[in-house]
């Protein structure tokens, strides 16, 4: 195979003397018994086993079959304004995939303009090549329009990359970092990469050999890419007004692209040679080539379009102080199905601009956000809190404040970051901080333990702080178990337990919504969101106990088998730590009580279901007529309002449920289904099979 | 040997692990004229090997081991396309298995043979 070499080409490691030593293996082999290794030293079968095989085209990035096999790529080969055109669509297209999570090596890199910026420079291309006669293909088209997209592009890559890699995405589960050594154009001034594309945009202007409509097409592409770089390297906590003017431009510019669709360049076009999926074989990667299809025009442009949707959202949000409103806004994102969940970069972003590392929203201390905190559960800041245990304090030591200020700095930030998180990624997040909730729910009850309080009423909110912490704790333990059936990780037996769990969480959280609810100032926002919270609570209570009791006949009753599926399964509210505090958890999982009450309900008459569900639906179809959104929803509503009517929706199906108890013994409960795509956490019914 | 022919400036960034003195002396192909050829091949244990495939690629990389039917592995691998559009650094391709089946060629380093350098 040598022979095949080329002559003019160099042999790697000339400098070394190599000698032929293939005979000296081939004995050797002979030599070597069978079933035995030959290692080097500290080097075993299972260091080896994890060596990429070479000739296997699964493993062998590198490997050249001959199906693959093209001609080379010249980059400066003339092109027609259609094809440019073709080669920029698709080139979006490769970076909505890469968004998508995708390997730069298997989307953007693909372009292999990307690998020759050099070459189509016209600073440093001879002047012959620039000379040709073909008035149809000019070769600005390529030195001028091409590579300033290009730069755009790379440049608009290297800004979300920057995003990506500040820590709240993460890396090989959100997003893949790995750049192959090929340069997203680091080094170039943004303002530089939108010079190159507005000195295109004045090229294009002038260039009347190109026809009239593939000049305002190239025109309106070159436009999206500007104002696409101009939004992302702008933070919308520095300049609240020109994000959203450059998101309402990039999405006037993206409207102008749909109006000019392109034409399919088919294979037999230079513009396909443009394109190498296999352009991995050749970069700085270990990762195994993935051909990913090119998604359509119609679907790039929904995906654009959805991108500049969240970065508006980003903006609204921006302008929202309210830690409720993004409470509400990040838990709507996860429980509606439209829209659907937004690329890593807007989740990246959403989570950067909530917090810096530094400030909230870039302008906030930390001690502003305990008094929110505090405001918005309650209805009292924490500097009111903090100076009445400080003066009303019994105890022999100080009172731990400074341990609820660090709960609460350990809790809050990372919490509303999470809810950006991907959905299984927040809510391991949320069980892995339910211990620290229940930590600042045990200071709060010490310190309560330790306030002279006897000339106060006993609901006065000094005599409730631990309810503050409980406040915010039970929903999150209603988030992971709910979110259990989102993720679809409950097995068709561990369904009812989930769901009578739920019901019992939200009971408990009703409970102290109860108790808090008289010291809280009437018509105050904090009200208003306490009174719908209650009224919102109740219907899903309500669901989840209906829920749970038609999911019953789906349990085994296999203690071997349900036991240790249900420590594997809640494993989060059996961690060793919780031992080290002296309040007992409020509203454990309890397994025993569980079988209990399933006992209570096998010996009694079958409960009437549809009246659960009855008082589901007139509860939520009470805040639809109210028009109630509660107090902090805010921008979003609609989508508040969306989530109600979609419960209802689940009602409305539900309410073919078994009426009596005949009907009840005849329900036939694998008729129910689960689809996350129908609702996150509520099954629906065949109708046709409950007939 | 065709390669020794071409002139050269490339040095490939690779050399045995250092942390781990060699367990055998620098290979030598004419010393040890009595020693089995399994001998001379463990001899030749973290040391440069320059393997060609059938496909044309060169990998240069450290010998870390071999078997019965002769697969290769090589660590700290660098792979090579030979010609004139070809990227002349090579790429980082690790740790690697070449079964002998797609080898073509196999080429040792003796390590006095090595050009000494600053980072050698």
């Amino acid at each position: 195979m040598a022979s095949a070499i080329p002559v003019e080409c160099q042999m790697p490691g000339e400098d070394y003397d190599f000698q032929d030593v293939t005979e000296l293996f081939v004995e050797a082999g002979k030599e070597i018994k069978p079933d035995s290794i030959v290692f080097m030293h500290n080097f075993s079968l299972h260091e080896a086993m994890s060596a990429l095989e070479i000739g296997e085209p699964r493993l062998d990035s590198g490997l050249i079959v001959q199906e693959q096999v093209r001609p080379p790529f010249d980059p400066l080969m003339l092109l027609l304004p259609e094809e440019v055109c073709w080669v920029l669509d698709r080139a979006l297209a490769y970076e909505t995939e890469f968004h998508a999570g995708n390997f730069l090596a298997h989307t953007v890199h693909t372009l292999l303009y990307v690998h020759h910026l050099h070459d189509i420079d016209p600073e440093t291309i001879s002047p012959s090549k620039l000379q040709h006669d073909d008035h149809d293909r000019p070769i600005e088209l390529v030195t001028v329009v091409l590579r300033a997209a290009v730069q755009g592009l790379l440049k608009c890559c290297d800004m979300a990359w920057r995003e990506l890699a500040k820590g709240a995405a993460y890396d090989a589960e959100d997003w893949q970092s790995d750049k192959c050594d090929v340069l997203l154009l680091e080094g170039m001034p943004v303002p530089f990469a939108i010079s190159q594309l507005d000195d295109a945009i004045g090229w294009l202007f002038h260039a009347v050999e190109i026809p009239a409509s593939w000049r305002a097409a190239l025109r309106a592409r070159l436009q999206l890419r500007k104002s696409l770089l101009q939004v992302m390297s702008t933070e919308p906590t520095k300049d609240r007004i020109e994000f959203q003017r450059l998101v309402f431009a990039a999405k006037e510019h993206l409207a102008m692209v749909k109006a000019s669709p392109t034409i399919e360049c088919g294979d037999d076009s230079p513009a396909a040679l443009a394109f190498d999926p296999y352009i991995g074989r050749r970069l700085q990667t270990a990762t195994p080539i993935r051909v990913i299809p090119a998604p359509s025009f119609e679907q790039t442009c929904e995906t654009v379009s959805r991108l500049l949707d969240g970065l508006q959202e980003v903006g609204l949000l921006e302008t929202v102080s309210d830690l409720s409103t993004w409470q509400i806004m990040g838990d709507l994102r996860m429980w509606l199905p439209e829209p659907p969940a937004q690329a890593a970069y807007i989740r990246s972003l959403t989570q950067t601009t909530f917090y810096d590392g530094f400030l909230v929203l870039s302008k906030y201390p930390f001690e502003w956000m305990v008094n929110r905190v505090f405001y918005e559960t309650i209805g009292v800041r924490y500097d009111w809190i903090r100076a009445n245990i400080i003066n009303r304090w019994t105890g022999e030591e100080d009172p731990p404040l400074q341990k609820i200020e660090r709960s609460i700095s350990k809790l809050i930030t990372p919490h509303f970051r999470a809810l950006w998180y991907n959905p299984p990624r927040r809510r391991r997040h949320f069980m892995k901080a339910l211990l620290e909730w229940h930590g600042l729910y045990d200071t709060l009850v010490q310190i309560t333990d330790d306030l002279e309080l006897e000339d106060l009423p006993r609901n006065h909110i000094l005599a409730q702080l631990p309810i503050i912490a409980l406040l915010w704790r039970l929903p999150i333990v209603r988030e992971v178990v709910l979110s259990g059936f989102q993720l679809e990780l409950y097995a068709p037996e561990e369904r009812a337990f989930a769901y009578w769990y739920a019901a019992r969480v939200i009971e408990e959280h009703l409970e102290y919504l109860d108790k808090v609810l008289p010291v809280v100032q009437n018509e105050s926002p904090v009200y208003h969101e306490m009174v719908y919270q209650t009224h919102f609570l109740t219907a899903l209570q309500t669901l989840c106990s209906a829920s749970s009791l038609i999911s019953m006949p789906l349990i085994s009753f296999d203690w071997d088998r349900t036991r240790p599926n249900f420590f594997r399964r809640y494993k989060w509210a059996f961690r060793a730590e919780y031992d080290a505090y002296e309040s007992p958890v409020i509203c454990p999982p309890e397994l025993h009580e569980f079988i209990r009450i399933c006992g209570e309900i096998l010996s009694e008459d079958d409960p009437v279901l549809t009246d659960y569900v009855e008082l589901a639906r007139s509860l939520l179809q009470g805040l639809v007529d109210a028009n109630d959104t509660g107090a902090w929803a805010g921008l979003w509503a609609s989508d508040r309002n969306q989530l109600v009517q979609n419960l209802i929706s689940v009602c409305d199906n539900l309410s073919n449920l078994p009426k009596t108890s005949d009907e009840m013994a005849q329900f036939d409960a694998k008729s129910l289904k689960w689809d996350p795509a129908v609702h996150p956490w509520f099954p629906s019914l065949n109708t046709d099979s409950t007939a | 040997m065709p390669s020794s022919a071409h002139s050269s400036s490339y040095t490939p960034p690779l050399s045995p692990i250092p942390s781990s003195p060699p367990t055998s002396p620098p290979y030598n192909a004419f010393a040890f004229p009595h020693e089995t050829a399994l001998g001379k091949v463990k001899r030749l244990l973290q040391q440069l090997l320059r393997i060609t495939v059938n496909d044309g690629r060169v990998f240069v990389g450290t010998f870390a081991g071999t078997d019965k039917p002769l697969n290769i592995v090589m660590i700290n691998a660098e792979e090579f396309r030979i010609g004139p559009d070809q990227n002349p650094d090579g790429r980082y391709v690790g740790q690697i298995m070449l079964p002998w089946k797609i080898i073509v060629k196999v080429e040792a380093a003796p390590e006095k043979s090595r050009p000494s350098g600053m980072y050698i």
